[in-house]
């Protein structure tokens, strides 16, 4: 390789589109553009361009001296929240086309919140992707073994196809029974459709998800198709502008079980874009977490409308398989992030029993709090921020806005005096309420999952992570927080992008019992192994820079859960040491003595995670501060009940060496960080902010 | 007083009088106060001037760790009926047994831990005693279960030696014996014949678990393995819930932890209280007829839920319930568990589950000895009179908001959800004569469920139950990964829910055929042509009540061997050959390789008559598949082309050629319409206003205003009423009941004599008086 040249990372977001760039002496720059929606790409090169300059270079210069891109984009989970994808038809097998209208019967529910599912008549399924009248059914059948019941008749796939270009389907989903088991049928469907209307977008389900249970798996393949089309011409636009810009290199794209893909794959399985950005943002916290020592985290991203959380173990990402996607379930391999609707947008108000509530609704950007002075009249999380004294009215984004601490005072009296608070006492609420909501999900994602969080460091970044994990992350115990590089937190995960090895998932299901040979699982490892290492090798992965990581599912055998178990290097595949790792595994996550051998163990499939590594990122510790200005504002603290004159540190880069006590504010261009009274703050490796709680 | 003490006693005085309610000979009923052993401290202590804000934290908090306590039981037991048909609920308790949140799955499972923890209070107390680190378990369902097979795990929880609260939860734990494999035992003669029964016991003393006992109670099963994993999975519930709520009461201090769970049942009681002082005062009434409730037995028998609202209380009553009898009778504390949950979600859905303010409005006034009030040892497993109850708690309350507020008048929903228990569960044996068991047939398909119209909008295709939260048919191939069948189509059954201005979900239909396996066969429950719980509101039509039906000959083995699938009903019959009905109680069919089972779930009901319908909302659904060309000309009078467009002038002439046939010709007795501004509240009979006239309150036709007489009497006495056979209606949603049964099950009509409009329907014998359902109270005075 040449000498290594600029990083970039970008992530488009709904509002803002990021970008970090890592300069080959390890010194970031980062940008922030409005994200434009009806032009993506040139959000894309915006912020690339906005980054840049930081570096005194333009965004051509930038190019052609930068050897690694890596994208975050939301454009094909935006084309599905905003129903604008393609029009998609679904071929499947005879006397199973209902199964994406019924939705496992659970299609009303699915996907909300547990407080809102007794309220029958405001409940209901989501508007089908695909209509009843773009799904044709093809006369097959594969049993559960993978064996053909009734041979594929061609001219069904046909006739059925036909009928789905005449109703104006620009994509095609062909998902059939049982294909992860078998999927001839399935491929000879797919390679019918490309032969026969090369026009349409083609997705073979198996090939998106391997997992055993149709309707998530036809889902993922349904969504795959939906938002094909606009992500494929979206990365089509990427790589031509970078070309025609001089990038010489290649455009990484972000996936959501952790790393990147190619362009190429990103065109063909668009649904692993999906949800990329919280998923960087993970991963650049298993880089720092590698690079500052602390394998264990639990991390936290509060923006405007929601609360993210991930969980690192001996640093590497917790993943999943099965989610909900706006409503639908689907299945694909995915780094484990949960949220919940708790954000500096989150709505306060009182319930018809009087009670005070906060979120899930937001009050969005448009009209956004009281205080930004834009109509909005309903008390937010940040309007009672403002009201307590730890957000500056007068300095928010640089100053770049003035805030109206009236409009804010006024908004949370409307909750605050029907329950006879004073409007300090009822801001102070709202934040104990949200941040207790966040605590709950903290707990949820560590102690319920057989987690101790007081052996986990918390990581807080996003707009408002700074400001409310000091109090989170105390409520659950957690001794420490980390505020990551505090200039790049408000850019982490375009930053993350960067660090993200190239990972392809491999998944074969396949039953077994224990006890199995080893033989036999070296073999069916083996296989994935080869294709994952020949992928790479395609890719330019040097054999030294490919890394295969075996793992299994495993469940009891009279259970439907699976615990995916992962198998160290060399690990033995003798039957006794996997039921061990497994009795072990299961154990932590459910509890002492929940396991029940008697039943019997089984697998259900394997997987290899075949991973190109990419060079390791060397970062600059930062200069110290430039002018640190240090002054005194009133706050109020709920755990004092009164407002304190409080220290405040305002930076623009950089830290200070000495150990600084709370309560405290440390102002950043971007946010605020919160320390509270009682903890202690040190900045420390590439600028980090460690509190201790 | 907001104290949220419960004080009023659970029944009359008369009905607690009339019987011994002592959980062993009837059902139990607390008594007030409770007697518990003095040996055992209660702590009472509650800081009910808890501030607003740690209020709202631990109450939200207290419904959080009581759904992480159901996840744990899910990832743990990870059995099919735990996971798929979320069979189990969770629940938090007073230190006297008081409900203060249950989870959002089975609901009346959770609303039935008063008693049992009451019972065990009561009875359990002096000896063997309640101690630090027991759990206790039980599944009688004379002192509070649905079925043997539900089995409840409950602990106390300690506060410095004081029995500070407990933690609670249900599982449907699989087959624990009895006469028929499963635990829905169709051919008890009573209740000697059925699973094993359990009154309170411990199963972990102190911290350690009682082999003994568990062991005992494995011993009884068919499926011990599956039985022992959900134990485990009950414990290990419980173990974490405790851990959790311990921490709690340790930050925050026992008294405001006790004070938020007293006010939490205190502020929902206000507000059910409130919610229904704005319904005005009435009596609502429900009946469902069911014949033949055992095995070749045809007994006609009749089950009944009253309803009566005064002020901000609620009083119901089972009377006019036919005597106990058969299988399938229910307890009284099943009774109450599904009126507390059908008022809970039509008028505290926004209050975290908290059973207990529910409870507090509700006095009961129980028949006993009869099929929903049943005395031991009548036999009470096989989910009929069950699922009877719950539907008949689901209409009375929906026919009382009918007549509220319109914010609550919405909440009003017509039959629908498992209406009909059961479906069929299929099993096989292996090579070895190994039992196979699938979860029943399609992947649990009877769970895809479906709800019925509302008074604003149409019900819920495969939505589930209201009763039975976040359930899910599972997948196929799940299903079929268990090794016993091939399902040949699993589809939503066009027609199966009812027409009405809104019409009712669609249910599904499935076929399945044995598949590598030796030996199979189906198990049949319960779907019964005599019996129609899927009421229809307003005037909407009573949904399809359910169909068994097989083909033999190995005719659809030979259509797979000649390379077709089998992919719809119609498909069968086109290709293969007829298919037979088959007897609701047929239990156990041996079904041979290349024969079929098909079964068409229930579906749900509609409201409103289906002629008020927008045409164009019929031919969407005609063109979606939802509704057939026949229903749409026959119940909806719409006429839609082959391009799939109304025919406007051909469905006017068939609306107004339905509406003449309605009125037979008869010019009857006419009173003449009542005049807008003299309604005073509207729809409050559903398709009926109420409207005074002359300082009287009377009914009117909520379409034309037709007077129809005064508000005291039953409005259907002046509609104009005619009975038919059900199936002549529609064959496909009301199969002829005659076919097993002696009892000719009819199905009668009433339409406004003037404009024609359907006004109600109802299933009764020939003779029987129109069912007087809607009885409210104005008075009689000028407003």
């Amino acid at each position: 390789m040449n000498a290594p040249g600029y990083c970039v990372g970008v992530d488009i977001g709904g509002t803002f589109t990021d970008c970090a760039i890592v300069a080959p002496d390890g010194a970031i720059r980062t940008g922030k553009v409005p994200t434009r929606p009806a032009d993506r790409a040139a959000s894309f090169f915006e912020a690339i361009a906005d980054a840049a300059a930081g570096f005194g270079l333009s965004l051509e210069q930038v190019l052609e001296q930068a050897d690694r891109i890596v994208h975050g984009t939301t454009t094909g989970t935006n084309a599905l929240i905003t129903r604008e994808g393609a029009r998609v038809g679904l071929l499947t097998t005879a006397g199973h086309g209902d199964a994406i209208a019924i939705m496992k019967g659970a299609g009303r529910l699915a996907g909300l919140d547990g407080e809102v599912l007794l309220d029958l008549p405001h409940t209901d399924k989501p508007e089908p992707l695909v209509p009843r009248t773009l799904v044709a059914e093809v006369t097959e059948r594969i049993d559960f073994e993978g064996d053909v019941v009734v041979a594929l008749d061609e001219a069904s796939a046909q006739r059925g196809l036909e009928q789905l270009v005449a109703d104006g389907a620009t994509a095609v989903t062909v998902s059939l029974l049982w294909s992860p088991r078998n999927d001839a049928h399935e491929q000879r469907v797919a390679a019918l459709v490309r032969e026969s209307h090369p026009e349409l977008f083609v997705t073979a389900a198996a090939e998106v998800s391997a997992h055993v249970g149709e309707y998530e798996r036809t889902m993922s393949g349904i969504i795959n198709s939906y938002i094909g089309p606009l992500v494929s011409a979206y990365v089509e636009a990427i790589e031509s502008g970078a070309r025609e810009r001089g990038y010489r290199g290649r455009i990484m794209y972000a996936q959501c079980a952790g790393g990147s893909i190619t362009a190429q794959e990103a065109q063909q399985a668009p649904i692993r874009t999906v949800h990329s950005g919280p998923v960087m943002g993970t991963l650049g916290s298993v880089f720092l977490g590698d690079t500052i020592g602390e394998p264990n985290v639990i991390v936290t991203d509060m923006g405007g409308t929601s609360f993210d959380v991930s969980v690192i173990r001996s640093g590497a990402p917790d993943l999943r398989e099965a989610s909900v996607l706006e409503r639908f379930e689907i299945a694909l391999p995915m780094v484990y992030v949960d949220s919940i609707g708790a954000g500096g947008g989150s709505i306060a108000y009182l319930d018809e029993s009087g009670g005070l509530q906060v979120g899930p609704k937001s009050a969005g950007a448009d009209p956004g709090p009281a205080c930004y002075g834009r109509g909005g009249t309903e008390p937010t999380v940040t309007d009672a921020d403002v009201v307590l004294g730890i957000i500056d009215p007068d300095n928010f984004l640089h100053g770049a806005a003035q805030l109206d601490r009236d409009a804010a005072e006024a908004a949370i009296r409307r909750v605050g005096d029907p329950l006879g608070l004073s409007v300090n006492e009822a801001a102070a609420g709202i934040c104990r309420i949200v941040d207790s909501k966040m605590a709950d999900l903290l707990r949820r994602m560590s102690v319920l999952r057989g987690l101790d969080p007081r052996e986990f460091t918390c990581f807080a970044y996003g707009g408002m992570g700074p400001v409310h994990a000091a109090a989170v992350a105390r409520e659950v115990g957690m001794r420490r927080l980390v505020v990551p590089v505090p200039h790049i937190a408000p850019v982490w995960s375009a930053f993350g992008s960067t660090v993200a090895d190239v990972v392809h998932v491999y998944q074969r299901p396949q039953r077994l019992i224990l006890p199995v040979e080893a033989s036999t699982l070296h073999e069916l490892f083996g296989e994935l192994e080869r294709t994952g290492r020949d992928v790479l090798r395609a890719e330019g992965f040097a054999g030294d820079r490919v890394a295969l990581h075996r793992s299994l599912r495993m469940r009891y055998a009279a259970q439907v859960f699976d615990v995916e178990v992962p198998l160290a290097e060399n690990a033995s595949l003798d039957s006794d040491a996997i039921a061990a790792a497994f009795a072990a595994l299961y154990e932590v996550l459910h509890g002492e003595g929940s396991g029940h051998p008697e039943a019997g163990i089984a697998i259900t499939s394997l997987i290899v995670r075949a991973r190109g590594l990419t060079e390791p990122l060397r970062l600059a510790a930062p200069p110290p501060a430039t002018d640190p200005e240090w002054s005194t504002r009133p706050v109020y603290w709920y755990e004092q009940g009164a407002f304190v004159d409080t220290p405040l540190l305002r930076l623009r880069e950089g830290g200070l060496s000495e150990r600084l006590e709370g309560p405290l504010l440390i102002e950043l261009p971007d946010t605020v960080v919160v320390v509270r009274p009682g903890q202690a703050a040190q900045f420390g490796e590439l600028g980090s902010l460690t509190i201790e709680l | 007083m907001d104290d949220g003490i419960l004080r009023h006693p659970q029944a009359t005085p008369e009905a607690i009088a009339s019987d011994v309610w002592d959980g062993r000979e009837g059902s139990y009923i607390p008594p007030t106060p409770l007697p518990i052993d003095p040996s055992i401290e209660l702590h009472r202590e509650a800081q009910l001037d808890v501030d607003p804000i740690t209020y709202q934290v631990l109450r939200s908090r207290l419904w959080h760790k009581n759904l992480e306590h159901g996840d744990v039981i899910q990832r743990v037991s990870g059995s099919v009926p735990v996971v798929y048909s979320r069979d189990y609920a969770t629940a938090l308790c007073t230190e006297d047994g008081d409900v203060v949140v249950v989870s959002p799955t089975i609901q009346f499972f959770s609303v039935l831990a008063d008693p049992i923890v009451k019972w065990t209070l009561q009875n359990r107390s002096a000896s063997p005693g309640i101690r630090d680190g027991d759990v206790f378990m039980q599944n009688d369902p004379y002192i509070g279960a649905a079925q043997q097979s539900d089995t409840a795990f409950y602990a106390p929880i300690f506060c410095d030696e004081r029995l500070f609260c407990w933690v609670f939860n249900t599982l449907h734990v699989g087959d624990i014996g009895g006469v028929d494999p499963g635990g829905w035992a169709v051919n008890a003669r009573d209740f000697f014949d059925e699973s094993i029964a359990i009154p309170p016991v411990k199963v972990v003393e102190e911290g350690t678990i009682r082999w003994d006992v568990a062991e005992a109670f494995v011993r009884a099963s068919r499926e011990p393995d599956s039985i022992l994993l959900n134990v485990k999975s009950a414990l290990a519930g419980l173990r974490a819930i405790r851990e959790q709520v311990l921490e709690m009461v340790e930050s925050y201090g026992a008294e405001v932890v006790k004070g938020v769970m007293r006010r939490a049942i205190a502020d929902c009681s206000r507000l059910v209280g409130e919610r229904l002082a704005r319904i005005p005062d009435g009596s609502w009434s429900e009946r469902l007829y069911v014949t033949g409730v055992s095995p070749g037995e045809g007994a006609t028998h009749q089950e009944v839920i009253t309803l009566t609202k005064r002020g901000d209380r609620l009083l119901c009553t089972n009377a006019g319930t036919s005597p106990q009898g058969g299988a399938g009778n229910s307890t009284y504390g099943f009774l109450r568990a599904a009126v507390v949950a059908a008022v809970n979600t039509a008028l505290a859905w926004d209050q975290l589950g908290c059973a207990a303010g529910v409870a507090d409005h509700i006095t009961f006034d129980p028949v006993p000895g009869t099929r929903n009030v049943a005395r031991w040892p009548a036999a009470v497993s096989a989910h009929q009179s069950t699922f009877f109850t719950l539907d008949l708690a689901a209409a009375v309350t929906s026919k009382m908001l009918l007549c509220a507020p319109e914010d609550l008048r919405i909440r009003a929903t017509a039959g629908g959800g498992l209406s009909l228990p059961l479906g069929d569960v299929a099993f096989g044996l292996d090579e070895d004569g190994r039992l196979l068991s699938t979860p029943s047939s399609a992947g649990e398909a009877l769970l895809g469920g479906a709800i019925g119209a509302f008074p604003f909008r149409d019900g819920i295709d495969s939505g589930g139950a209201w009763w039975q939260v976040g359930s899910t048919a599972g997948n196929v191939e799940t299903s079929e990964e268990q090794r016993v069948t091939l399902i040949l189509f699993r589809s939503e059954n066009p027609d199966s829910g009812a027409p009405g201005r809104w019409r009712g979900g669609n249910s599904l239909v499935c076929a399945w055929t044995p598949h590598k396996v030796p030996i199979a066969a189906s198990a049949m429950y319960w779907a019964d042509p005599s019996a129609n719980p899927v009421v229809g509101l307003a005037g909407g039509l009573p949904g399809l009540g359910g169909n068994f039906m097989r083909l033999g000959n190995g005719a659809v083995g030979e259509m797979l061997q000649g390379g077709a699938v089998p992919s719809s009903r119609a498909a069968i019959e086109r290709e293969a050959g007829e298919l037979t009905r088959l007897h609701p109680k047929a239990i156990t069919i041996p079904l041979p390789p290349g024969d079929c089972v098909v079964i068409e779930f229930n579906g749900s009901g509609g409201y409103g008559d289906p002629l008020l319908r927008e045409p164009e909302r019929v031919a969407a659904d005609v063109r979606d598949g939802k509704v057939g060309r026949d229903a749409a000309q026959r119940h909806y009078g719409v006429m839609v082309g082959d391009d799939g467009a109304v025919d406007g002038p051909a469905t006017e002439r068939r609306r107004e050629q339905i509406r003449a046939d309605r009125l037979g010709g008869a010019d009857g007795e006419r009173s003449g319409p009542v005049g807008d501004d003299a309604v005073v509240l509207r729809g409050a009979g559903g398709s009926v206003d109420i409207a005074r006239v002359a300082g009287t309150a009377v009914w009117a036709c909520a379409h034309c205003g037709e007077n129809l007489g005064p508000a005291s009497e039953n409005f259907k006495l002046r509609a104009r009423s005619w009975q038919q056979a059900p199936q002549s209606v529609d064959a496909h949603m009301y199969p002829d009941p005659t076919e097993f049964s002696p009892t000719q099950l009819l199905l009668r009509r009433y339409a406004c004599p003037a404009c024609a409009t359907l006004l109600a329907h109802e299933f009764c014998l020939a003779d029987d008086e129109p069912w007087h359902d809607f009885r409210i109270e104005l008075d009689a005075s000028p407003s």
